[in-house]
């Protein structure tokens, strides 16, 4: 991180509801104020800077992370843009990323963005790269 | 006082997660229970291939779509009578 505290996000059901329960003992508040149609609502967890859903936030997150001037001037506030900033502000990320795979993302009729965690995963590290960060991508 | 929770994770997202919010607000405007129900949402019930999956006090209700919304709040919000 450049000069500023770590931030924590977290992103992914499974984690937030993990940290959520076993870790914090805190509720999970998701904010249903905040309507985009592409993206699902982020959430509020004591302590945690930024917590979203999972593939489809992270995916459009990517996206975003592609035009570093609209990302900047966006006054947007769904996940995709409040992760994509966070992450451009940063030096360092460090991803813990869960093995387990969601059934329901085999589906065949669901977007290919969502098929696999990993290519998401890939093309973040992809362009995080391009723009001088280091990235590290540990499987848990 | 009813508690319903939504699941926002991205199997339910896909499947119209937001039109179920936006169906029960919209009863419950029509019907005048705001003090009755309160909405929150989550990201994962554990049942993501039925989804939309939502929870109103301790039951789990799965593969909830936007059309199934006036029946589930007729019946589970105001305990089956139509007005």
């Amino acid at each position: 991180m450049r000069a500023c505290p770590v931030k924590a996000i977290g992103i992914d059901k499974g984690h937030a509801r993990v940290i959520e329960e076993k870790c914090i003992l805190c509720p999970l508040k998701v904010d249903l104020t905040c309507h985009d149609s592409q993206i699902p609502p982020i959430a509020y967890l004591d302590g945690v800077d930024l917590v979203t859903e999972g593939v489809l936030t992270l995916n459009a997150a990517v996206d975003r992370l592609m035009d570093t001037t609209k990302l900047r001037n966006s006054r947007k506030q769904d996940g995709a843009t409040l992760l994509a900033k966070l992450l451009n502000k940063a030096d360092t990320i460090k991803v813990f990323a869960g093995l387990a795979v969601n059934p329901a993302h085999q589906n065949p009729s669901f977007p290919m963005q969502m098929n696999i965690k990993a290519q998401v995963l890939n093309k973040l590290k992809t362009v995080l790269h391009s723009k001088g960060k280091e990235v590290i991508i540990e499987w848990i | 006082m009813l508690r319903l929770s939504i699941c926002f994770g991205s199997a339910c997202h896909l499947r119209g997660a937001y039109g179920v919010l936006n169906a029960f607000k919209a009863l419950i405007t029509k019907y005048e229970v705001q003090s009755e129900i309160d909405i929150e949402g989550n990201f994962c019930q554990g049942q993501c291939t039925e989804g939309v999956v939502i929870k109103i006090n301790d039951e789990i209700i799965t593969n909830v779509a936007q059309e199934k919304v006036y029946e589930i709040f007729i019946e589970k919000v105001l305990g089956g009578k139509q007005y």
